[in-house]
């Protein structure tokens, strides 16, 4: 066994973050971690990386009890975390970014040629061929994350943690990191893998553990355990939300448009795209990565302002690029990157809660406020141990449901949910699915965004597909099989390297 | 009792509370005219706890207004000119140049909320700019004048309380009310913590930084105002020089952060008063000013590292 982290415990005030916890990793395997947001993979991993403490347990790596006290000296000790958040600065070349803090040396200076070698040699052991003067943010994500494996591996890493290393990717770039942790593997390196889609922990890992309210559940084989029996460990019940929800096909064109773009088009949506949006379904989006889907979310919303086109809400023409006009005429958005444009992570779950409601200069009244966020947390069932607690320390799931309950405060006519499960549990997805298919239900009409196929096929009616920010199909779900939907988003003819 | 003590401990402006205690401690066990220290306190630092009170606002935001000290010598010197030049009584004089100290502060506004300038870089033009207004304005020399009406502005009193120390009173409470009385604190904390979060939730920033920037020119136009009432002149080189550091110095003793997202408006009253108190007892103390400088930096490096001691036992409780 090459790590074992042995009865691992961590308390925080108020709650057991882990209890009594065992994982270990050997050489040349993967071994997936998984539970739903809160059972604690996220403090296991930080502890492992040295950046929280080891208060409960022990660390041993071959055979010696370690301590970290800082993520240097895991890092030292041959255990590297490739976060979903890549750590890299953008502005430097891939070179520089991969040798960071331990360039090679002349004289005086940076040896910049020695640089460009050492760089090369390391992106090679990945196959990868770079420009290495490039910035490394003029990559795609997928690339960055390469290159941080890259890094990971020239700094001597045995272990190499990957938090949800799939989330951002598309299905091919993520077939392609699967396959890459499959050769990783073959080198001898202990692989630990975080994620949330169990076909892709079944297809790449060797064990796979459940954690559950800090607790571990067990280690299984691969080979010995089913997705259902995984799904039913994670949750600690039935998985009900495992049945697909198909909606009934229910074309309705005597329903009225509510949400209406023609010739949309701005930065990152090149081709004129229509939009009718009718009141009470779920319109769902397709389309992989960089096609143009979350741009034409911020389109419709005029978080990015348009350079031709008009979009209508309920009759009304919307104002390029005035988010304000288009949450007065009744438009909520959820948007894809919830930490960056959509949540105050150091204010309070209350604060939150109530941003959207809150009108400028307004008399405010502590009673009613507290009763409005109170009512929209129960609704929305987000869990907190207190509203005042800031919502940087809440779940995924949790943080996402503040920011629903935040806009269906508003009442709006009409919402646009770009990833609205991205980085949420299984438990909090099924619970936010429901959500949307009640809301629409109610006579919302609601834009659905997901990388998630399945998401956007068992909850929608109709589904909008993007093909490389031009082309836009409309399929039925009715006669759009999975796999129709795949040949659009692969898009029309040979070009199907998007 | 002991959560709410801990609770209590950890506030951001317990530092600067507990420095201004101990201050006060000393001054009434050593003075004798401790009610008159008191009164000195706030009356020498009514320039700064004003200024204090507009960067507190500004400071919510994510901003910064350098621009304070250079809005305090304009107006002054309009002040100066108009009381000297015409006719106009003391209160006509005192609306107009908190009305220009409005608009140099909407000005500064503007440069940030529409032309996308950094706050930093936006408030060091007026601070550059404003200096030499002021003297263009006044002519270049000290300008003096006797108005009591103007002059009780800062030394007159009523029912016994000084002038300044109710000028204060009065600022602190309605600004008070309009950041948590009204939704504009939580507008100014919301665009501080993230401004394109505000921006996309449908709030409107650029108004509510122009709300940020304009507060903070008028109150700084007043600190002017107070200053060259308490000397009967505006000496346009001098007054407010160096303050703007002074007013950023007081909201952060107070707990206020330079990256935005949190305002204590109770902070930057004890941390300008804690600052004053400091001054005043150093130099009641007879202390030199160079000696009474370093004691000072001292004592508020002291205050700023016991901050971040409590907020990040704090945190890791958390």
């Amino acid at each position: 066994m090459l790590l074992e982290m042995r009865g691992i415990g961590k308390r925080f005030p108020g709650v057991v973050a882990l209890d009594n916890v065992d994982f270990d990793v050997r050489a040349g395997e993967v071994h997936a971690l998984v539970g739903e947001n809160g059972a604690g993979k996220s403090t296991l991993i930080k502890i492992l990386t040295g950046a929280l403490a080891l208060e409960e347990g022990a660390i041993v790596l071959d055979g010696r009890e370690v301590r970290f006290p800082d993520p240097r000296a895991a890092q030292r000790a041959g255990i590297a975390a490739i976060h979903q958040e890549l750590t890299r600065i953008p502005g430097l070349s891939v070179a520089e970014n991969l040798l960071l803090s331990r360039e090679p040396r002349r004289a005086w200076g940076i040896d910049r040629r020695a640089m460009r070698e050492l760089a090369r040699a390391a992106l090679a052991r990945l196959s990868l061929e770079l420009d290495v003067d490039q910035p490394i943010g003029s990559f795609s994500y997928s690339t960055q994350q390469r290159v941080a494996i890259a890094r990971a591996l020239d700094l001597n890493a045995r272990v190499i943690v990957l938090d949800e290393p799939t989330a951002s990717l598309d299905r091919k770039e993520a077939e392609a990191l699967l396959a890459l942790l499959g050769r990783l593997k073959q080198d001898g390196l202990a692989v630990v893998f975080i994620g949330h889609r169990l076909d892709e922990i079944i297809a790449v890992a060797d064990r796979i553990s459940v954690l559950r309210n800090g607790k571990k559940i067990g280690t299984f084989e691969r080979t010995a355990v089913t997705k259902l029996e995984l799904v039913e460990h994670m949750l600690g019940r039935e998985p009900s939300m495992t049945r697909r929800v198909q909606r009934g096909p229910q074309p309705a064109p005597e329903r009225s448009v509510l949400l209406e773009a023609r010739g949309l088009r701005g930065p990152g949506l090149e081709a004129g795209c229509d939009v009718a949006l009718r009141e009470g379904e779920v319109l769902g989006v397709a389309g992989l990565l960089g096609s143009g889907r979350s741009e034409l979310v911020q389109l419709l919303f005029g978080a990015e302002r348009r350079s031709a086109g008009s979009v209508t809400l309920a009759g009304k023409t919307l104002a390029a690029g005035d988010v304000r006009a288009a949450v007065d005429a009744g438009l909520g958005c959820s948007p894809e990157e919830r930490q960056t444009d959509a949540l105050l992570l150091e204010l309070s779950v209350r604060e939150n809660l109530l941003l959207v409601v809150s009108r400028a200069f307004a008399r405010r009244s502590p009673n009613a406020e507290r009763a409005l966020a109170l009512e929209l947390a129960v609704r929305l069932g987000v869990v907190c141990a207190d509203l005042d607690q800031p919502v940087r320390s809440l779940s995924g799931g949790n943080q996402q449901k503040v920011i629903l309950a935040r806009w269906l405060a508003a009442r709006p006519k009409a919402m646009l949910l770009d990833e609205p499960t991205r980085g949420v549990d299984v438990g909090a997805r099924a619970q936010i699915e429901a959500l949307v298919e009640q809301l629409a239900d109610d006579g919302m009409a609601v834009l659905l965004v997901s990388s998630d196929l399945d998401e956007v096929l068992s909850n929608s009616e109709r589904v909008l597909v993007l093909h490389a920010r031009r082309s836009v199909v409309l399929l039925d779900v009715a006669d759009a099989s999975e796999a129709a939907v795949l040949e659009a988003m692969a898009g029309p003819g040979v070009e199907r390297s998007a | 009792m002991r959560d709410r003590l801990r609770r209590l401990t950890r506030a951001r402006a317990f530092p600067a509370a507990a420095a201004l205690c101990v201050l006060l401690a000393w001054n009434a066990l050593s003075e004798v005219r401790f009610v008159g220290v008191l009164a000195d306190i706030v009356q020498r630092g009514a320039p700064v706890l004003l200024l204090a009170l507009g960067q507190t606002l500004v400071l919510a935001t994510g901003g910064v207004d350098l621009s304070v000290g250079a809005v305090m010598a304009i107006s002054s010197s309009l002040a100066a000119i108009l009381l000297t030049q015409t006719g106009l009584p003391a209160g006509a004089v005192i609306a107009i140049a908190i009305a220009v100290g409005l608009a140099l502060g909407l000005w500064n506004g503007a440069l940030i909320a529409y032309l996308r300038i950094q706050p930093i870089v936006a408030t060091l033009v007026l601070l550059t700019a404003g200096r030499g207004i002021a003297q263009l304005i006044s002519g270049g020399g000290i300008l003096t004048f006797r108005r009591p009406e103007f002059g009780a502005l800062a030394n007159g009193s009523f029912l016994g309380v000084p002038a300044s120390v109710l000028l204060v009173a009065v600022l602190y409470a309605s600004v008070g009310f309009l950041t948590r009385g009204t939704t504009l604190g939580f507008h100014l904390e919301a665009v501080g913590s993230n401004e394109r979060a505000a921006r996309l939730s449908g709030l409107r920033v650029g108004r509510i930084q122009l709300a940020a920037f304009g507060l903070c020119g008028a109150l700084a136009a007043l600190a002017g105002l107070v200053v060259c009432a308490d000397v009967g002149a505006a000496d346009a080189s001098h007054v407010g020089l160096y303050l703007e550091l002074d007013a950023i110095l007081a909201a952060v003793i107070g707990g206020a952060s330079l990256s935005g997202g949190k305002m204590c408006i109770t902070g930057a009253l004890l941390g300008a008063l804690a600052n004053q108190a400091l001054t005043t007892t150093l130099l009641l103390g007879g202390l030199g000013t160079e000696t009474a400088l370093c004691v000072k930096a001292a004592a508020v490096l002291l205050v700023v590292v016991l901050q971040r001691v409590a907020s990040r036992t704090g945190e890791a409780q958390a």
